[in-house]
């Protein structure tokens, strides 16, 4: 049983002046995956079709999407891991640390690439909330972690938003459909089916 | 030919479904070899799926060549080519992998039913 309100996003428009926080997973899918084909492979057509589709209508309706450091922060930890299982792949490595993936020059200058073109494209259709990642700030996320099934990036989020005073969060990420107060807007079957 | 994207699009060339638009209209003009002015004057936000669902899908059927001589790209950002550059180099990757997977294919195929 979800605590939040979940929204089915095929089925909402955008609201003119609310403001929404859209979740890395989004940001993979909208900025990143569609420059690397590998990467596409692994999303299901809803993740491609419905997330970009949601964003342009957003900013055609003149909703206000943001994003926060913490995200642009899982965006970069998470491309440099897809391309790392990428190589891993195509070189028939069962095994390779991040660390060593990074030594490769050609594979850093990619990752790094990646990184540039998918972050530029965030920044140019949302606004930053600056957080402040103070005291007060981790306990409020450690509270929320012990009462949910989020991971640390995730309530990091989840607070950045409660204290931007954004209620909707964009997310394919079905832990959020444990936050209370929240309206989730999702595309994810299983967040739905909650 | 010029094309106004925003005229297809508005201020906002971002979904796979916008790109179809210009992607349909791209096609039709490459197939009878018309030259094409994209002008995104007005459009305000972009974003790669946009761009691989019109620009990017072409090369599925025409060369990187012939695009490059049939399709020029006017009022969008230094941000904004490197990102249809990047798009380019991608689907070239991608279909040029297909096709060699392709020939793989048909090579098993004909040596086990010689």
């Amino acid at each position: 049983m979800a605590i939040a309100q979940v929204l089915d996003l095929s089925r909402e428009r955008p609201i003119k002046g609310e403001k929404y926080l859209v979740d890395t997973n989004i940001w993979v899918w909208v900025a990143y995956a569609a420059i690397r084909s590998e990467a596409k492979s692994m999303a299901s057509q809803y993740q491609i079709e419905n997330y970009p589709r949601f964003i342009e209508e957003a900013l055609a309706d003149g909703a206000i999407l943001y994003h926060t450091p913490l995200i642009l922060c899982e965006l970069m930890n998470v491309i440099e891991s897809i391309e790392l299982d990428i190589h891993k792949n195509e070189s028939s490595i069962a095994h390779l640390e991040k660390k060593a993936f990074r030594k490769i020059a050609a594979k850093r200058q990619a990752v790094i690439k990646y990184i540039k073109l998918s972050i530029g494209q965030v920044k140019l259709m949302s606004i930053c909330i600056d957080s402040n990642l103070d005291a007060s700030f981790v306990d409020r996320s450690m509270e929320l972690l012990s009462s949910t099934k989020l991971d640390a990036y995730d309530s990091y989020i989840a607070i950045s938003a409660k204290d931007g005073k954004i209620d909707y969060i964009i997310t394919d990420d079905v832990d959020y459909c444990d936050i209370p107060k929240v309206m989730v807007v999702t595309a994810n079957p299983a967040s739905l089916r909650k | 030919m010029k094309v106004l994207v925003a005229d297809i699009t508005g201020g906002n060339a971002i979904s796979m479904q916008s790109g179809s638009g210009l992607y349909k209209l791209l096609y039709d003009a490459m197939s009878k070899s018309e030259s094409v002015e994209l002008d995104f004057s007005g459009v305000k936000h972009f974003a790669s799926p946009f761009f691989n669902a019109s620009i990017g899908l072409l090369l599925k059927d025409f060369s990187v060549d012939l695009l490059m001589e049939k399709i020029t790209i006017n009022n969008l950002p230094e941000f904004g080519l490197e990102l249809v550059n990047e798009v380019i180099e991608n689907a070239i990757t991608y279909y040029e992998s297909n096709d060699r997977s392709a020939k793989a294919r048909q090579e098993i195929i004909s040596k086990n039913t010689e």
